[in-house]
């Protein structure tokens, strides 16, 4: 067959050409002078004064420094690019003494007014500031004592003022750089300039995001230690979970995050990949109960929604043993945890029974659905695809099933989905979380004001603990209000906690040195060095 | 020759007027609003989130909208991506060459494969069996599976091919193959028992040459359309394929866009797509022409 | 020819009564038996939330016939109708019908599919209309050129020399020529809508992930198959047999 003989030929030769064709930049970045470090979402928007997402931070961290830092050990607050601080008595004034010797990736020498600059860019409504402004919205103005002294004026005590100083979206930007970007603001995302380690190179969206080591960086915090030999970092995406652990075994990849716990096994039996587990604090894997909305507006029917699921079981498959589980409003690593919620809410399908037949609930028209006054017991739940909340919400749905209660599960694709779902207040469960170290992010989940709260819930009693321990300068004191917080909100069975967040890395084992600050996301690739072959 | 191109032109801008058209107003129906999304978790006051809007256009009626819209097409202004801090075009510019090396490449090999899987299974040659199963492979088993199975076969033993192009073309030209393949040989099983072949055979034809004239014309030039077809689907339905081989390209940033609400982007790639299609299936057209003119489509 | 007819048709109703055979509850999760390899209790083993995947199987091929048919109908009745009538139309509707076909083609499907599913939530008609319409242009197309092909074959031109109406024209002369491109894009439509329906949940637009489904237990399973191969093994196998035998069929009935 003449015809096929030339066909075969041809195809052989397409073959070839797109295996050829397979030589692309991606050759550029080879140990040990440079990594591939595998990002897992999708982000839309990585300015970490815009922006919210932890996937910029994992980037941006290394780009830029903070005033203060925690201590990945102690969690205390160290000097960063301030040196020292004073704060007034009342706690309304914070003066920072900065270094003096600090300079941006573009010679910008970094000062009081370089400070001052970032303030007023998280504030301006051009920026529109998703998570840093929220972090400081207590300060009311600044001042500019000399070239390297600044005073914050709060409006209220803020106690986790240090707190929100330390995260990456108060990273220090170039003032020379944000006014070129003045009156477009969205841009300076592909341009971002720091003080950190590494300097930014390049942001191709979905493609890549490259980092290069500074080779000036000298002011770094005392922990940063030695540098490292790394020096250039390559940021690639992986959204689908099953190419993960193929790209770390083919070197496609030379550090990862959130590897499924199904390949976790395989990991272990390869000497050439090491597994990383980092624990997360700040708000577990949970669902909020909606109280606004029947039937999870009565107490009863929550309580017996936690009660009837075997939590531990589900965690353990899911998650394959990596994640505990988690028992109140915050995990366990997160400041000021309360020991007593600890078995709150344990497994216990009689008592969960109990509660709804109290409540009136009885399967009267044997479809093994039960109903009151001739409603069945239904609730909807709105999933989002991320954390493995999917695998999550059908065992839920399952257990909640024999029990007799109908569940409607909502999926929704993405953070946009998520809001539009939730918007009409329809739902009775759903799942999002925040993380941070210090518990202050409950108030934004759970104070009555707050345009993140998900759980309709209004008591003054919350109210006034939250906004008080956020102003309380002693830390027993602190400890005993966040305490009672985490009391409340589990009393009143305000959600269904599941897991405390552990992200699964994995690197290959000739990189050495990747450590995790204190916020649990976020890799510290300063001291990083990849063992030449 | 003149007229032709300019009706033909003419043709084409209309389509592409339409499926903008349509993907204006099928955005708008979509529940939920951009801006909203992005500046819920602010705190921003509602007064500054409707100045934001109104900023970007959006408190006009949506008939100027519209106009305004399609003369910023014109002029080359596509948007501003809501996000992503970069104009439609520019984001088009860095996502076309990954999208468009992936969909000829697979496009080539698809219509490759599937002639000769079409023409080995339509001729009863010993191996046509094998030609048949894989034909029915590539249109029954998903994408998804294929991607998978070829990353942990191939890819864990073989470095650096992770994120080439080799795979996913393997993948998407497997996959694209199979529909061609099947007509092609339903074509020929028609043809082989055609009246006039018989006559042809009666009067002493040898086969070889009955097959090269007629038979081979025959058989393919009513597939080429459905090259056509599957070329123009191609280019945004890699969506799966992207999200697996992690490459940035234009399905991804469809649903990407389409999930945030991205309306500049979303039209940005329906314009694309369109004219992809459209020169696709031009192409397609005027092959089937030049081989037959009787046979314009 | 008869064999295969028989045969696809034996298959397809043992699918539509697969349910009977199953030893579990589909929907039934076991969080301490998760990933089990297949056993005398799990004859497929059990997936990544410990349901039976033997039973899971049999249930969805029911599902998923069902919603590839649907789909399949809404696909090919309308574009059949259409595309007869505009056959027998004047020039000008044609012309017409050309270029809303071509904007239609061009219109990324994949968001149709996201504007309907937003539109019209979840469930089973939805996704079928999803699919079904996101097919139908093609197979308009396809239609479309075929019967306009079939019109240059002789006996349409004697036809037509003789009078015949245009529709005993359509009936008893291009429908007939045209059967067997049609029957086997027919085919090759079907085994799209099983596999696009599938898509859709794997990109988080599908309904109740716990109601099986061939193509959401082979989109899961996909990533356990390093340490449960069962998983996408079995949903796998099924879907390619119901193809090749679907295509047997279609050939079949040429």
């Amino acid at each position: 067959m003449h015809i096929v003989r030339q066909l075969s030929v041809l195809l052989i030769l397409s073959l070839l050409i797109t295996s050829c064709t397979t030589g692309n930049a991606d050759e550029s970045c080879e140990p040990p002078d440079c990594i591939i470090y595998g990002l897992t979402l999708n982000v839309s928007g990585i300015d970490p004064h815009i922006n919210r997402s932890t996937e910029l931070g994992i980037v941006l961290r290394n780009v830029y420094d903070t005033l203060v830092y925690r201590h990945p050990e102690t969690n205390e607050f160290v000097p960063g690019l301030a040196e020292s601080w004073t704060i007034s008595d009342d706690g309304l004034t914070y003066e920072f003494n900065l270094r003096q010797d600090v300079t941006f990736h573009d010679d910008t020498p970094f000062n009081a007014d370089a400070v001052a600059a970032n303030i007023q860019r998280i504030f301006s409504e051009e920026v529109a500031s998703q998570r840093s402004r929220f972090l400081i919205n207590a300060v009311q103005s600044y001042q500019v004592i000399d070239e390297y002294t600044i005073r914050l004026i709060l409006r209220e005590p803020f106690i986790p003022l240090l707190d929100s100083l330390s995260q990456v979206y108060l990273g220090m930007a170039s003032p020379t750089a944000l006014a070129e970007f003045e009156g477009d603001q969205l841009r300076y995302q592909y341009h971002q300039v720091g003080t950190g380690p590494f300097e930014f190179v390049e942001y191709l969206p979905e493609d890549r995001i490259v980092i290069r080591r500074n080779p000036d960086y000298t002011w770094g915090p005392d922990f940063y230690g030695e540098p490292g030999t790394l020096q250039t970092v390559e940021f690639r995406f992986f959204r689908d979970a099953a190419t993960r652990l193929i790209a770390l075994e083919n070197g496609d990849a030379h550090v990862m995050g959130e590897i499924l716990p199904s390949d976790a096994d395989a990991i272990s039996n390869n000497p050439d990949i090491d597994l990383l587990p980092v624990a997360i604090p700040g708000q577990p894997l949970q669902f909020y109960f909606n109280t606004q909305q029947a039937p999870t507006d009565e107490l009863a029917v929550r309580q017996a929604l936690i009660y009837s699921v075997n939590r531990a079981a589900i965690v353990d498959a899911v998650y394959g043993g990596f994640s505990p589980m988690a028992w109140g409003p915050v995990s366990e690593p997160t400041q000021f945890y309360n020991r007593a919620v600890n078995g709150v809410y344990d497994y216990n399908l009689d008592q969960a029974r109990g509660l709804l037949q109290n409540a009136g609930f009885s399967d009267t028209d044997n479809d093994s659905i039960l109903d009151r006054d001739g409603e069945p017991l239904t609730i909807s739940l709105i999933q989002p695809p991320w954390g493995f909340v999917p695998e999550v919400a059908q065992f839920l749905q399952d257990q909640w099933r024999s029990l007799g209660i109908d569940v409607e599960i909502i999926e929704v694709a993405g953070y946009v989905p998520l809001l539009e779902a939730a918007a009409d207040g329809e739902y009775n469960l759903v799942s999002f979380d925040q993380p941070g170290l210090d518990p202050y992010i409950l108030s934004q989940a759970y104070l009555s004001t707050s345009s993140d709260n998900w759980t309709g819930y209004e008591n003054l009693e919350l109210d006034s603990i939250l906004t008080q321990a956020a102003q309380e300068s002693d830390r027993e004191e602190r400890r005993l209000l966040y305490g009672r917080a985490q009391a409340i909100i589990l009393e009143q069975a305000l959600i269904l906690p599941i897991r405390d967040y552990v992200n699964l890395n994995a690197a290959s084992a000739d990189v050495n040195g990747v450590v995790f600050d204190p916020y649990g996301w976020f890799p510290l690739l300063y001291g990083v060095s990849v063992e030449a072959n | 020759m003149w007229a032709i191109f300019l009706r033909q032109l003419a043709n084409l801008l209309l389509t592409i007027f339409i499926a903008v058209t349509l993907a204006f107003f099928a955005l708008r129906l979509l529940p939920g609003n951009a801006i909203d999304a992005q500046l819920q978790g602010s705190g921003l006051p509602p007064e500054t989130i409707e100045a934001r809007k109104a900023a970007l256009g959006f408190d006009k009626p949506i008939h100027i909208q519209y106009v305004d819209y399609l003369i910023g097409l014109v002029s080359s202004d596509w948007g501003q991506s809501l996000y992503e801090g970069q104009t439609v075009l520019e984001i088009m510019h860095s996502r076309l060459p990954d999208t468009l090396s992936l969909a000829s490449l697979s496009i080539l090999l698809g219509i490759i494969l599937g002639i000769t899987s079409g023409l080995l299974s339509g001729f009863n040659t010993p191996v046509s069996p094998i030609f048949r199963t894989l034909t029915d492979l590539s249109l029954g088993i998903p994408i998804y599976f294929t991607a998978t199975i070829l990353l942990f076969v191939i890819a864990s033993r073989i470095g650096g091919i992770q994120r080439g192009l080799f795979l996913p073309v393997l993948a998407l030209g497997f996959h694209t193959s199979g529909a061609l393949a099947r007509i092609i040989e339903s074509n020929l099983k028609t043809i082989q028992q055609a009246p006039f072949i018989q006559t042809a055979r009666a009067k002493g034809l040898s086969s070889q040459a009955i097959t090269r004239r007629h038979m081979l014309k025959l058989a393919l030039l009513p597939a080429i359309p459905v090259i056509g077809l599957q070329a123009g689907i191609l280019f945004s339905g890699t969506v799966i394929t992207e999200t697996i081989f992690g490459r940035p390209g234009l399905g991804l940033l469809l649903l990407d866009a389409t999930m945030e609400r991205d309306y500049p982007v979303v039209q940005g790639v329906v314009v694309l797509a369109a004219i992809f299609y459209l020169v696709m299936n031009q192409i397609a057209n005027l092959t089937v022409h030049l081989l037959d003119p009787r046979l314009t489509t | 020819m008869k064999k295969s007819i028989l045969i696809t048709c034996l298959y397809l109703c043992l699918i539509l009564i697969a349910p009977i055979f199953s030893t579990h509850d589909p929907r039934q999760t076991d969080a301490t038996n998760i990933l089990q390899a297949p056993d005398t209790s799990h004859f497929f083993g059990t997936d990544n939330l410990g349901r039976d995947v033997y039973s899971r199987t049999l249930h969805g091929g029911q599902r998923t016939i069902l919603l590839a048919s649907a789909a399949l109908a809404i696909a090919v009745i309308p574009a059949l109708l259409l595309a007869m009538l505009n056959f027998i139309s004047p020039a000008i509707v044609d012309k017409l019908v050309e270029i809303f076909l071509n904007a239609w083609l061009a219109f990324p499907s994949l968001l149709i599919a996201l504007v309907i599913l937003a539109l019209s939530g979840r469930g089973f008609m939805p996704i079928a209309i999803a699919t079904g319409l996101a097919q139908l242009p093609y197979f308009l197309q396809v239609a479309r050129s075929t019967f306009k092909q079939s019109q240059s074959h002789e006996y349409i031109t004697a036809a037509k020399s003789l009078g015949a109406s245009d529709w005993h024209i359509v009936a008893r002369h291009i429908l007939p020529a045209s059967r067997p491109t049609l029957m086997a894009y027919t085919g090759i439509t079907f085994a799209y809508c099983i596999i696009n329906s599938a898509a859709l949940s794997l990109l988080g637009l599908g309904g109740d992930p716990s109601i099986p489904d061939w193509g959401v237990m082979l989109a899961t399973g996909r990533t356990t198959f390093r340490v449960a191969p069962w998983t996408a093994f079995a949903p796998g196998i099924a879907i390619s047999l119901t193809v090749i035998l679907i295509n047997k069929l279609a050939d079949s009935l040429r």
